[in-house]
């Protein structure tokens, strides 16, 4: 089934899905700078990191699965952090860095399952998303001068909270989408 | 320069930053963009909130690599200061983009220069027209759940639902709008307002760029 055609709709829709969670997000930011504030304090700023990361990370593979078309979960990501940082965001262009890497990794899960099956490509996505910001991570945001072990508590951290945000929380809502036939009707439709 | 190239300027020196690791080239790209910010006549209301937001972070982030990095002192103290200074260049480049560009005007250049799709780009146009009203969004979800007891939460999805279901409402409704006003799906378009790239922008960025490389090969902390 080829669905690369982009329409005026589906445009429309993908940048509402975005900037849905570019509100999402920066209303977030405070929330990261509390928890990362307590954990300041014990000196594990960067737990805080992987904690909320998967917050971030929910509206490429949600995005991937209402439109259903190859490159929504990297495009997506970037909308939503260019409409975090015009929001006001704290960390400004840094998240359009971000952004663009979590949607490779998020995009990087649907790709295997070469766009057929979205719902294995959700859960490999999870994984997906967390190997590759975790690379960036070891490669831009110094986490290469932690200690081995610290590194492997982050990287369970991390992948649990992209498991929960970004896989299990992403599910329910496609669910509450499927049971609502909303997506199907409207594709009868037309 | 026009938008866009402000854009890949900003884009270009993050993943420079983001990839190597000397407190001078942050510490003198930070000098650089505070004093084009206050080129940009900005209010001093809004540059002390530019700093206040950053601090925090920046602290932070210091004091977690400094307490927890490998190596000795030296080494940490190196290490943290990059992170710290990090993550204040990112606030003030950012500042430095958004007072300088409005969204709509870089969706314009953007497509012009890179030659996107106009369906494309004026999907993402209408889209930002949204964006006050998804605030109202979220709050009438919340309260129309409150009025039947029932208490809604960032992290529970029907909140997420009922704010995609308006969304997929609010993007056929848009659609609809355009095409009746004359708006052709793949249709090529002429524009009112044409964003060039200018050629002192590609100047500027190569000099910036050529300087940082120049500054990373001299400088030793």
């Amino acid at each position: 089934m080829k669905n690369t055609q982009w329409k005026l709709k589906d445009a429309i829709l993908l940048a509402l899905i975005g900037i849905i969670f570019s509100v999402v997000y920066f209303l977030m930011d405070p929330l990261y700078q509390i928890i990362s504030g307590v954990l300041t304090t014990v000196g594990l700023q960067n737990l805080a990191n992987d904690i909320v990361l998967g917050i971030w990370m929910m509206a490429g593979p949600l995005a991937a699965y209402v439109l259903k078309k190859p490159a929504t979960a990297l495009i997506d990501e970037m909308i939503g952090a260019a409409g975090e940082m015009f929001l006001g965001g704290f960390y400004g262009v840094g998240t359009l860095v971000s952004g663009l890497v979590q949607g490779l990794g998020s995009e990087l899960g649907f790709t295997f399952t070469g766009y057929k099956n979205y719902k294995t490509g959700l859960w490999l996505s999870t994984l997906t998303g967390t190997i590759v910001t975790f690379a960036w991570s070891l490669i831009a945001e110094g986490y290469a001068s932690y200690h081995f072990a610290l590194l492997i508590v982050l990287f369970i951290v991390r992948y649990l909270s992209i498991f929960f945000f970004g896989g299990v929380l992403v599910f329910a809502i496609e669910r509450l989408l499927d049971r609502s036939k909303f997506l199907s009707s409207k594709d009868e439709e037309e | 320069m026009n938008a866009s190239q402000r854009l890949f300027l900003a884009l270009l020196i993050s993943i420079e930053i983001a990839v190597t690791k000397s407190v001078t080239l942050n510490l003198t790209l930070f000098g650089m963009f505070f004093i084009l910010l206050l080129c940009q006549r900005i209010k001093f209301k809004r540059l002390g909130f530019y700093i206040a937001v950053s601090i925090l972070p920046t602290l932070g982030t210091f004091w977690s690599f400094y307490l927890f990095g490998i190596g000795g002192a030296f080494e940490r103290m190196h290490t943290g200061m990059i992170m710290g200074s990090r993550i204040m260049l990112f606030v003030f480049v950012s500042a430095w983009l958004t007072n300088s560009v409005t969204p709509s005007v870089l969706l314009h250049s953007l497509q012009q220069n890179l030659k996107l799709s106009p369906t494309f780009i004026y999907g993402l146009l209408a889209a930002l027209n949204f964006v006050p009203r998804f605030k109202d969004a979220f709050k009438s979800i919340q309260a129309s759940a409150n009025m039947r007891g029932q208490s809604l939460s960032w992290y529970q999805p029907t909140i997420y639902f009922k704010a995609l279901i308006q969304a997929i409402n609010w993007s056929e409704t848009v659609a609809m709008a355009m095409t009746a006003h004359g708006f052709q799906e793949g249709a090529s378009r002429s524009s009112f307002k044409r964003y060039p790239y200018k050629k002192s922008g590609f100047a500027v960025i190569a000099a910036a760029l050529f300087a940082t490389v120049v500054l990373l090969n001299f400088s030793q902390y």
